[in-house]
């Protein structure tokens, strides 16, 4: 496996008419990653993902796959990558297995393969009992799932998936997640973008916060988490909250603000140069008296509300 | 009370409707586009009929009256015309949004909606009739009109209005679909339009109807061809007798409107073609039976080639699949053949009957090419509007396969459209013989014109539906933007040519060429038996068949290499 990174986005900038949908986007995927992708509604995620799948041309930038920049040699980042769009309708009129079939051929799978390929990708995705069922009767969590087994028949380096849980029960949610873990077992590259930020936690290696066209976070898990918590707020309910005693609070060094709550303080610290632990104990040494200390947790739901404000490009 | 008359008083649909229209660019378009050619076309045909009155200009004094009657009947066809396609979507896109519900959650009763969709749909149409306003003080300058007249022919032109906009409502409360209203409100303008002439020119119905000794007011069997002025008549008279009719129909169709509009908002997104092929499917089932089991062509159940999207196209889908075809030719072509046998054994050399196949072509071909143009419109908007397009683009296959391989699904409904018109067309040809022989053309060409016009002409119309398919997103502005393309391309050089002819000072056989534009116009001219007298009068027609299928050839060319060309940047690749 080479070392280059699968996804390269330098500078990406998309125009629709006068709206600014993207604005300067740079970041890499490695191989074999998840990457989850986030952002609030109008932040530019499908955008990014069309360009990467090649249906919307980079106003200025470059996106490559595998080396391949995707305005230039469309047609060969098309074999490298499989596109499931957030919406996107299927061909009532066929079965399941004439649905996938439709795509190998237009794939250009040689014929000989397909019967064998199609079985196989029904059954990775736990759908062989639906072989000639009509694709028009099946739930939305199968089309979900056939839709993910189409975008495997031509084996593709790079997965984009689009919301690929929306609207999905909990039973299909957690069936789609355990699939993409089984697909990145498998070597696959996936970007998935999602609302769903606690389900990303769970499955991506690395997520990426979009706003307003921007990227506002980038990297593992662990390295956003870590750069939140520069930030820390603790929650404190104080017996004796003297005016005194909040400006003392206020002086403490590191302390960034502190917010007077009906019932509580929210002190912000900032966490890598003084822990939180440091602060209980100058707090007792500036005489308070503590009902409650309760750091904020740190997940990908604040961390997502901490970075983003709401706007869209 | 007065709460209540608030109520009705106010228009918060209509506000809304406007306050889209306002915001919408292409509202102004089509106001600015409807202007200049209103404005172009009676520029034109000013020199016409000042022509007519010899070369002294003193005597073109006293033309008002013809050049406000020429304004009005291209306002009557602008009504005719844009009304529909303006009015058919105020309902049925509520519906297609599902937002139709949230209307009936309001307080807005049904005949409240109604109303203020039909005043929405109406008001860009009386801003078009305005713009006519300059014209006809151009018109009436030039004297030879009276303010009679002129009321009487604005209130005619807004009662039509009235009329075609209540119809184009109904069709839109009674549809699911925009697209479907508007094929659906098309359809009922030409069955009143032929329907009314069809009665009116029965002279027994016509004097039931008309009771008249004095001078006609509303010329049913001409109508909406024609305003007439009646000045024989008191004001009030005049203006009831014209009136209540039109209003009674422009109730009607508003009542029935209201009553489609809570029966029908509900229905379920269906197939219609779908159901109407499934109960030709019984019915053919039922009649097989009689025939002993015959099996023309039997299918296989076989998985795609290389070429998937034509798969898809030909063996599941109603209108590519050989059985349904054959079925629905039969349901077309048994009446057709049984009308030309019928022909056959009565004309007895009558000419009259032999017009009876002359109608039956013209409908024959209409409903084929209404069939092509909807289904080659919509061939690639389909795939937007379901949502598996982007799909489809994001796999090796080129944009340039997907047209073609979608274009090739066409080849057989136009086939199938093509065939009921060359069956009449032959027969024609073959009952009268010597009828043809005795025309300045002789039967060759009579035979190669009409072969021509069905090999080139259901084609062209096919690559058109697609090239127009692929440059819009919804089917609703891919099937009416075909069929207005349509209409004004067979309409338009055939209106303005002798204008043309007058400006451009172009001798008979040149003008010819600018009306050979037209693809209905060599048909006419064909069945006139007059073709070696359209160029140069040498007596040869095939020169006029030459030039005109030579340029209608190119045109097919031109707009299945556009359309290949363009694909790519169509389909946003």
């Amino acid at each position: 496996m080479s070392d280059s990174p699968l996804v390269s986005i330098e500078d990406l900038h998309v125009l629709y008419g006068r709206t600014h949908a993207v604005r300067g986007l740079s970041f890499q995927i490695a191989r074999g990653e998840i990457f989850g992708f986030i952002g609030p509604n109008g932040a530019g995620k499908t955008s990014t993902i069309k360009v990467l799948a090649t249906l919307l041309k980079p106003s200025r930038g470059h996106a490559r796959v595998a080396g391949l920049d995707v305005a230039t040699a469309a047609a060969a980042v098309r074999r490298r990558i499989g596109y499931m769009p957030d919406f996107f309708g299927v061909y009532d009129e066929l079965t399941a297995a004439e649905y996938l079939h439709f795509f190998a051929a237009a794939y250009r799978i040689p014929g000989s393969r397909r019967k064998a390929l199609v079985a196989d990708v029904l059954a990775l995705t736990d759908l062989t009992e639906k072989h000639d069922a009509p694709v028009d009767g099946l739930s939305r969590g199968m089309k979900q799932r056939l839709g993910l087994a189409r975008v495997l028949l031509h084996d593709p380096d790079l997965l984009l998936l689009d919301e690929p849980a929306s609207g999905l029960d909990p039973r299909a949610r957690i069936e789609m997640r355990e699939l993409l873990k089984e697909l990145q077992g498998m070597g696959k590259t996936i970007i998935v973008s999602s609302h769903i930020l606690h389900e990303l936690s769970q499955l991506c290696s690395h997520i990426g916060i979009i706003e307003a066209g921007k990227m506002v976070a980038h990297g593992s898990l662990a390295d956003i988490y870590r750069t939140l918590s520069l930030r820390r707020t603790v929650h404190v309910q104080l017996a004796n909250p003297t005016p005194a005693l909040i400006a003392g609070i206020r002086a403490l060094p590191h302390v960034t603000g502190v917010e007077e709550q009906p019932d509580r303080l929210a002190i912000q610290i900032r966490e890598d140069q003084f822990a939180v632990e440091d602060l209980l104990d100058a707090l007792h040494a500036l005489g308070a008296r503590i009902r409650m200390f309760q750091p904020d947790a740190m997940d990908m739901e604040t961390a997502f509300m901490k970075l983003t404000e709401g706007k869209t490009a | 009370m007065m709460k209540a008359l608030r109520g009705w008083c106010s228009f918060p649909l209509l506000a809304k409707e406007l306050t889209e229209m306002a915001a919408q660019r292409r509202t102004y378009a089509l106001r600015v586009f409807y202007g200049l050619m209103l404005a172009a076309i009676f520029v034109l045909q000013a020199p016409t009929t000042l022509l007519s009155q010899g070369v002294d200009p003193m005597a073109g004094l006293g033309i008002g009256r013809d050049l406000f009657n020429n304004l009005c009947l291209l306002q009557c066809y602008g009504i005719l015309l844009f009304l529909p396609a303006l009015m058919c979507g105020r309902i049925a896109a509520e519906k297609e949004r599902d937002s139709l519900v949230l209307l009936f959650l309001t307080d807005l009763r049904p005949w409240q909606i109604v109303l203020q969709k039909f005043i929405g749909g109406l008001v860009p149409m009386l801003s078009f009739l305005l713009l006519a306003l300059p014209l006809s003080a151009i018109a009436y300058a030039c004297g030879g009109l009276s303010t009679t007249q002129l009321w009487d022919s604005f209130s005619n032109l807004i009662l039509l209005a009235l009329q075609v906009g209540a119809i184009s409502l109904m069709c839109s409360a009674w549809c699911r679909s925009s697209a479907g209203a508007l094929v659906m409100a098309y359809l009922a303008m030409a069955v009143m339009v032929v329907g009314i002439r069809l009665v009116g020119s029965s002279q027994a119905v016509h004097h039931a109807l008309l009771n008249v000794d004095y001078a006609v007011t509303i010329d049913l069997s001409s109508w909406p061809f024609e305003v007439v002025q009646a000045p024989l008549l008191p004001p009030a008279i005049r203006l009831a007798t014209i009136s209540i009719p039109a209003m009674v129909i422009a109730l009607a169709f508003l009542g029935l409107s209201r009553w489609f509009l809570v029966r029908r908002a509900f229905v379920p997104p269906s197939n219609l073609l779908l159901r109407l092929f499934q109960q030709l499917d019984r019915f053919m089932h039922w009649a097989n039976r009689l025939t002993g089991g015959v099996i023309v062509v039997r299918e296989t159940d076989r998985l795609p080639g290389d070429d998937p999207i034509a798969w898809r196209e030909l063996t599941r889908r109603s209108l590519g699949k050989v059985h349904y075809l054959v079925r629905v030719l039969l349901v077309v072509e048994v009446p057709v053949v049984c009308v030309c046998a019928f022909v056959a054994a009565l004309s007895e050399g009558s000419q009259s009957l032999l017009g009876v196949l002359t109608w039956l072509a013209v409908i024959a071909g209409a409903l084929g090419i209404l069939a092509v143009s909807v289904a080659s419109a919509n061939t690639i908007v389909s795939e937007r509007v379901a949502q598996t397009l982007e799909v489809l683009l994001t796999t090796p296959l080129t944009s340039k396969d997907i047209v073609m391989q979608k274009a090739r699904a066409l080849r057989r409904l136009t086939l199938v459209a093509a065939i009921p018109v060359a069956t009449v067309l032959a027969t024609k040809c073959w009952l009268r013989p010597e009828w043809l022989d005795q025309t300045p053309d002789g039967r060759l060409p009579y035979l190669v014109c009409n072969a021509l016009a069905v090999a080139i002409y259901f084609p062209l119309v096919s690559w058109l539906g697609v090239w127009i398919g692929l440059r819009v997103r919804t089917r609703f502005k891919a099937i009416s933007a075909t069929l207005i393309c349509l209409v004004v391309w067979n309409a338009v050089p055939l209106l303005s040519g002798d204008y043309l002819a007058h400006i451009l000072a172009l001798k008979h056989d040149l003008y010819i060429l600018l009306w050979l534009i037209a693809p209905v116009s060599i048909l006419q001219v064909n069945e006139e038996g007059m073709l070696s007298r359209l160029l140069y009068s040498t007596g040869w027609p095939w020169a006029a068949i030459a030039l005109n299928f030579t340029l209608h050839g190119l045109l097919l060319l031109f707009f299945r290499e556009f359309s290949l060309a363009t694909a790519d940047r169509c389909l946003r690749r």
